[in-house]
């Protein structure tokens, strides 16, 4: 309790320890939380790393996999490993934007529910309601039909639908939080406003939005990679992961790595971050 | 329960008005001029101008919103601008298919999940089914719906890849295949129909089976420890009794939760299977509407899917309040 001042009352935290964090995690959980920021210097690095140019042709046509070429060639000779790269780098990165973004406006919009209460409370919470209850996939596929395909347009229409969850999740632990002992001890001490919420209420919100959010990476994967497949993401020479395997579909008996290799590697991002989000609800809540 | 329906009936008003205010404002989000479109390019400014003030393009936005809801009210969706049909038309034609292969996808996932979660209830400590689960749950749907085809149809030739049935001109009274063939006395229709529908109903039904099968794997481990599964136990009935009796109904509630979110998912989904497998219904109709940028047909799709999920959802909601009594409609 050094340096603390008795009229100090903020909660007494335990330093955090990194190898309890990954022993309560499990092993192959953890693989997944040190995958997630090793995929996202990867797709950052993107452009510098693939083997070849992406876009332009390097070899014969349809040639299979091998280790000239680890994925193969496409239908005009250009270099499938480095096209995937380069799609990775779309996806992830749009992905992390989406989710970042959403869960900044969620969770504020929750905060703002959960600490005024009342009337906007209830007003607020209707209008999440609402967003949750909407078949959201297909209202987001409508929106992007009707404003033009587009990566910019997708991240727009996924946006619009993804904040309401986050919303919910802060707004319960807000209230969750504010009839805790802790929380009403510090209001009694006269903390109010920014410190109250800074030091007292987001540390408890924190967590369960961290977990929300890294369960949710996965999701977001599939639902950019399912419109990107329905031809809504980028237009014809960007690689997207999706796309390139609605592209390829119909030669898939013919030349099975042109569909199937990309869509493999929608799998591993997703199982990555799956991985990742189970570790750390575990790691976090102990389940 | 009247109350409930009374108050389910408003939701789900609510949100069919709410859709229906997204559709309409989406419509006018076109860049394209229908005026000009209709007129002809080369029509004088005065022609269109009348064309628009026909259409009643120039009335403020509440009274085109009152009537694109009256058109709605007598179900009529717009001219597809591929199909050149009524919207409705094309749907109507098209919706059997998805509805018999949305139905037997959502049976098949809901057995699946019942077998997984029962599985990892009675043989604990699986990591197996555990990293099994995780690993189909992350796999994308058109990744499962591709391998799926190029072993069962392509490699080992087990099962149809493509379409519905290999019978040309027969239709039924209902537009479900399977059933249609058990009503006009012909098996071997109901037959062939099921060998078409089991491919694509096991890719869309595996993430559902998974995430309803988690779900449900945790609510047994809670239920089984409550007093009354115990006082069960005390009563001597075998394990599995208890497991049947006591725990799945008891579950069920946060599993079927996941189950109406799951739906809200398959809608997506069926685009991407009936794509791959070319199955003729409304998926594959959504997917050539996007490729030929065709709104109305795009937005009535949504319409109609929009009022199914919130049909399904109702009858989730009456599942729950059946299997616990306690939650009071």
């Amino acid at each position: 309790m050094t340096g603390r001042s008795s009229r100090d009352t903020s909660p007494v935290r335990p330093r955090f320890n990194w190898r309890d964090f990954f022993r309560r995690a499990g092993w192959l959980e953890s693989v997944g939380i040190v995958g997630l920021p090793v995929v996202t210097i990867l797709a950052a690095l993107a452009p510098w790393i693939t083997p070849f140019d992406p876009l332009l042709r390097v070899a014969a046509a349809y040639l299979p996999p091998s280790t000239g070429h680890w994925f193969g060639t496409d239908e005009i000779g250009r270099d499938l490993f480095s096209r995937v790269i380069l799609g990775i780098q779309y996806t992830w990165l749009s992905g992390l934007a989406i989710i970042a973004f959403t869960l900044i406006v969620g969770s504020l919009v929750g905060l703002i529910s959960g600490l005024m209460g009342g009337k906007i409370d209830l007003v607020i919470g209707r209008i999440v309601d609402l967003f949750i209850v909407l078949p959201s996939t297909l209202i987001a596929l409508a929106f992007v039909a009707a404003v033009g395909p587009g990566l910019v347009n997708t991240m727009i229409a996924l946006a619009i639908f993804w904040w309401p969850w986050y919303a919910r999740i802060s707004r319960d632990e807000i209230r969750r939080l504010k009839a805790r002992p802790h929380v009403e001890a510090a209001r009694m001490a006269g903390v109010r406003g920014p410190r109250l919420l800074l030091r007292y209420l987001l540390p408890g919100v924190a967590p369960a939005l961290l977990i929300g959010a890294s369960l949710d990476v996965a999701n977001v994967i599939m639902t950019l990679s399912l419109m990107s497949f329905l031809g809504l993401g980028l237009p014809a020479p960007a690689p997207e992961l999706g796309a390139m395997t609605s592209r390829t579909l119909d030669s898939l008996t013919v030349h099975w790595w042109l569909p199937i290799l990309p869509a493999a590697v929608i799998f591993l991002l997703c199982l990555l971050a799956n991985l990742a989000g189970d570790g750390i609800r575990a790691a976090l809540r102990g389940v | 329960m009247l109350a409930y329906l009374a108050k389910s009936i408003v939701g789900a008003v609510v949100v069919l008005l709410m859709m229906s205010l997204i559709v309409f404002g989406l419509q006018s989000v076109i860049p394209a001029d229908p005026a000009r479109a209709i007129a002809g390019p080369n029509a004088p400014p005065e022609t269109v101008e009348a064309v628009r003030k026909e259409l009643g393009l120039d009335d403020p936005a509440i009274i085109q919103y009152g009537r694109f809801l009256s058109r709605l009210a007598h179900a009529d969706l717009g001219t597809s601008v591929r199909t050149r049909r009524p919207v409705s038309d094309d749907i109507r034609q098209y919706l059997p298919a998805t509805l018999e292969l949305g139905l037997a996808s959502i049976a098949l996932g809901v057995a699946l999940a019942l077998v997984m979660a029962v599985l990892q209830f009675l043989i604990p400590g699986s990591g197996g089914i555990r990293l099994l689960m995780v690993g189909v749950g992350s796999t994308p749907i058109f990744l499962s719906a591709l391998l799926l085809s190029y072993f069962f149809w392509f490699r080992f030739d087990w099962l149809p890849g493509a379409g519905r049935l290999g019978y040309r001109d027969f239709a039924g009274p209902t537009g479900l295949n399977v059933i249609d063939g058990i009503l006009l006395g012909r098996p071997e229709v109901s037959v062939d129909a099921l060998r078409h529908l089991l491919l694509p109903a096991l890719a869309l039904a595996l993430p559902i089976g998974i995430a309803v099968g988690r779900s449900l794997n945790g609510a047994l481990h809670e239920v089984m420890s409550e007093p009354y599964v115990r006082t069960a136990r005390g009563k001597g009935l075998s394990e599995t009794k208890v497991l049947l009796r006591h725990g799945l109904r008891n579950a069920a509630t946060a599993p079927l939760s996941m189950l109406g979110l799951q739906v809200r998912l398959l809608f997506g989904n069926l685009l991407i299977v009936e794509r791959v497998f070319g199955w003729p219904g409304l998926g594959l109709y959504t997917v050539q509407a996007f490729a030929s940028a065709d709104l109305p047909a795009v937005l009535g799709v949504a319409i109609v899917f929009g009022i199914l999920y919130i049909l399904v959802n109702t009858l989730i909601e009456i599942g729950q309040s059946m299997a616990d009594p306690r939650i009071n409609l």
